[in-house]
């Protein structure tokens, strides 16, 4: 008997700009994902899972390891031009973890899923 | 290592160093380092060019993000190994915080507790999981009650951005699902 996990992760764009109200804590719920559209899909990529950002010129740099390891994609923000920027065989998926926090003291960084 | 991906090599050669981000000029990287002079994580920065780190800092500190002017770093603070986490802000050069807001409320392990500025340099942003769902909330410096940014009603979001203009976030969210799985040997 074993264990087999999924990581589902994937790239959401959200546009602030598009909110008609700015919604206070405790206010009514506004309808959910609304504003959010999903750029990738797909299962175990773990898309954005380690780390992402949006690059100076706009486009969106993300973890991904579409290709069996852990590099650094790039996509735009309407989810055109996909495309790797690394190639680090040597690197794995790692689940998120942080240094600190009341239960874990050390980090578990580590740890490849 | 440059933008299309080439050039790379090492700045820092600490045991277990994460959480890398530039200050605003490019000439700084700020970082989160454990096992070095001390076993608990803190905050250091390093020229962009390589050179003698510097500590910012003594207290449990990681996650850093620098202000948009280059001016102020945010940061996860925890007074102790077993205190709750607290969002607070220092002077790029270190020291004492100059801002501590309350207890940050998620320890989930699968959950980055990562800070980001807003674009104008008046707020912070970062992710709060309430029963197992993430969404991304932005709290003032100058005070004021938390703002819901996201509307997500499901999953949990792991990492997240604001673009320049401060017009979008864009975010990497999603869940881990788990299966018992019977291996038999073929006979």
């Amino acid at each position: 008997m074993t264990i087999r996990t999924e990581h589902n992760s994937n790239i959401w764009l959200v546009n602030l700009a598009d909110r008609p109200t700015v919604k206070q804590s405790g206010e009514a719920k506004a309808p959910p994902y609304r504003r959010a559209k999903q750029l990738t899909h797909g299962s175990n990529k773990y898309e954005g899972l380690n780390g992402l950002t949006f690059a100076p010129d706009g486009s969106i740099r993300y973890v991904s390891v579409e290709r069996g390891s852990r590099d650094i994609w790039s996509t735009n923000p309407d989810g055109s031009e996909h495309k790797q920027i690394t190639d680090e065989p040597r690197t794995g998926v790692r689940r998120p973890s942080h240094p600190m926090g009341a239960s874990s003291r050390l980090p578990p960084r580590a740890r490849e899923s | 290592m440059n933008a299309d991906g080439s050039e790379v090599r090492q700045l820092t050669s600490g045991k277990l160093e994460s959480d890398p981000c530039f200050s605003p000029d490019g000439k700084w990287v700020v970082y989160t380092s454990m096992g070095g002079d001390s076993p608990e994580p803190v905050l250091w920065k390093i020229p962009r060019e390589g050179g003698r780190p510097v500590k910012l800092t003594a207290a449990l500190s990681a996650h850093p993000s620098v202000s948009p002017d280059g001016k102020l770093i945010a940061f996860f603070l925890q007074h102790t190994p077993q205190a709750p986490l607290r969002l607070a802000v220092m002077p790029f050069d270190g020291g004492e915080p100059i801002k501590i807001f309350d207890a940050y409320s998620s320890l989930d392990p699968l959950q980055q507790p990562i800070v980001r500025w807003a674009p104008d340099g008046l707020a912070l942003a970062y992710i709060e999981t309430r029963e197992g769902v993430s969404n991304v909330w932005k709290r003032r410096l100058d005070g004021g009650p938390p703002e819901q940014l996201t509307d997500f009603e499901t999953d949990q979001i792991y990492w997240f951005d604001w673009s320049r203009d401060g017009m979008q976030l864009v975010l990497s969210r999603g869940s881990e699902t788990g299966d018992l799985v019977l291996v038999r040997n073929k006979v």
